[in-house]
């Protein structure tokens, strides 16, 4: 996509690397931030966003903008992260196709919505609004869930494929949430992938689970299992090279490991784009 | 408006914030299991509760392991079970209202001074207090700091007319100085009249002059004077000292 050109693969910057990721530069295509942590006025996370920026192109990546929300659109919120965009010029900024807060308070999780034309009507109108107060097209990610709403009229990839239609936004396309989601309610994976329309996919994320025997929770603290390497391979084959990062957020090794995550999703990529080719 | 959305989202708000689990939450709002059912699909593997009861978890795990990481003196004061405790009742009366989940104790101090445990025991609120300044300082604004070589560097007729400003990522919490030095924040306890100069830096509008005028108080200014530039070359060698716009 023209807005959301392929950078490579990227990891999530986290505080136990910020050094080793200023002073040694590792090879990482790029960096993406979450949003919230650097819209502050100054400090620490400040200086460290300006070095990687200096270094590295970073994405903006955002928990708390609520688009699904009720409440109206945080202007405060929208300010602050205008602001930050306007100083780090990251390659793009996203967020999630979730809710986190009503009547004021906020949740501080990704709850799901309800996949409804009237649920529809309302993200793709926020998110237009989003898009114009930041002066660029955004994209929205999937959510792992655990409920489904009785109410929904559509699958969640209708709702994605008919939300990027009418907000003219990109998608992010979380593959470990696709197969979180689908586990958890018993859908395939595959359906989901093929229900994404092709050119509307900008970046891809990949991160580990946790099995909690009843269900499966996203919890962003283990390497990516094999079954989201081979959905991995699955979604680019049907996207086509797309720039995608590796997530970890608890149980955070070594950045060497998080590198060598990377560069098999390259080698992923590579090896799945040659192929295709050579066919 | 979309109502129906709106309708939703307050039922589950509701729920999952609740200080139990969903279960004894529709209990305690007067709703059934069916109610839960009506608005979620349940299945073979988890109930429509036990589904809902698994963000209703991770609210307040999530929240408290922020709260653990945001006062742990605080923590190790009182032991876990009394901070779970604590993180319950707080969450109640203050869901969190900022955007960053790290703003998510902004009132914890504030709650802690009239609630147990701290309400016979009011250091605790203070050592919250004191921690709450930490996170709070940490990302705040940054200016240019007043050095001790700029001080040496003023002529004997400027001495008088130097501005004194605190850098902003500063709180005085009684006799204890909060501050954020570069990136670094730091504490220390307030000697002596230090307390009362800082406040009236803290005012605005001060020099060192009018601040040797206030520490005189009968004495002779030259002594005072003494003292208040010692003070003053401490306060720009900790970093507190913001350089005053030219």
């Amino acid at each position: 996509m023209r807005d959301f050109p392929h950078i490579g693969h990227g990891l999530g910057l986290r505080p136990p690397h910020y050094r080793e990721v200023i002073e040694r530069r590792p090879a990482v295509d790029w960096f993406e931030v979450i949003s919230e942590n650097f819209m502050v006025a100054g400090g620490n996370p400040r200086r460290v966003l300006r070095a990687v920026r200096e270094r590295y192109p970073v994405v903006l990546h955002g928990v708390s903008l609520s688009i699904g929300s009720v409440d109206e659109v945080d202007e405060a919120y929208l300010d602050s992260l205008a602001a930050l965009a306007a100083e780090i010029e990251p390659a793009w900024v996203s967020d999630h196709l979730c809710w986190s807060s009503l009547g004021g308070h906020t949740g501080h999780d990704l709850w799901p919505l309800p996949f409804t034309e009237e649920a529809l009507i309302h993200v793709a109108d926020r998110v237009r609004r989003v898009q114009d107060r930041l002066g660029r097209r955004i994209l929205i990610e999937n959510v792992s869930s655990y409920v489904q709403f009785t109410e929904s009229a559509m699958t969640e990839w209708q709702f994605l494929a008919a939300l990027t239609e009418r907000a003219d936004c990109g998608l992010l396309l979380d593959v470990n949430n696709v197969y979180v989601s689908a586990r958890n309610h018993g859908f395939f994976a595959d359906t989901f992938l093929e229900g994404i329309p092709v050119g509307r996919v900008g970046q891809v994320h990949l991160a580990g689970h946790s099995d909690q025997g009843t269900h499966l929770l996203d919890t962003h603290d283990h390497p990516v299992c094999d079954p989201v390497w081979d959905l991995y391979r699955r979604a680019i084959a049907r996207f086509g090279g797309v720039a995608t990062l590796i997530e970890r957020d608890d149980h955070i090794p070594p950045l060497g490991e998080l590198v060598a995550e990377s560069r098999r999703a390259a080698a992923v990529e590579g090896e799945v784009i040659g192929a295709r080719r050579v066919a | 408006m979309p109502a129906g959305l709106r309708e939703l989202q307050a039922r589950f708000y509701r729920l999952v914030t609740a200080p139990v689990d969903v279960a004894r939450a529709l209990d305690a709002q007067g709703l059934r299991p069916a109610d839960v059912e009506a608005m979620i699909a349940g299945d073979e593997h988890l109930s429509a509760v036990a589904r809902l009861d698994v963000y209703a978890q991770m609210y307040f795990f999530r929240i408290l392991d922020v709260l653990r990481d945001a006062y742990p003196r605080l923590l190790e004061a009182i032991g876990d079970d009394a901070f779970h405790d604590l993180a319950t009742d707080y969450l109640v009366a203050c869901p969190p209202a900022h955007f960053s989940l790290s703003r998510a104790g902004d009132r914890l101090p504030g709650f802690l001074a009239s609630h147990p445990p701290g309400t016979p025991r009011p250091q605790l609120a203070a050592l919250a207090r004191l921690e709450r300044a930490y996170v709070e300082l940490f990302d705040g604004p940054d200016v240019e700091a007043l050095t001790v070589d700029d001080l040496r560097a003023l002529a004997p007729e400027q001495v008088a007319d130097q501005s004194l400003l605190l850098v902003p990522c500063h709180a005085q919490l009684e006799d204890v100085l909060v501050w954020r030095s570069d990136v670094t924040v730091m504490h220390r306890a307030l000697a002596g009249r230090e307390q009362e100069w800082l406040r009236l830096v803290a005012a605005g509008d001060c020099t060192i002059g009018r601040l040797c005028e206030a520490a005189a108080q009968g004495r002779e200014v030259t002594e005072a004077a003494h003292e208040v530039f010692a003070a003053v070359c401490r306060w720009a060698a900790d970093g507190l000292l913001a350089r005053p716009l030219s």
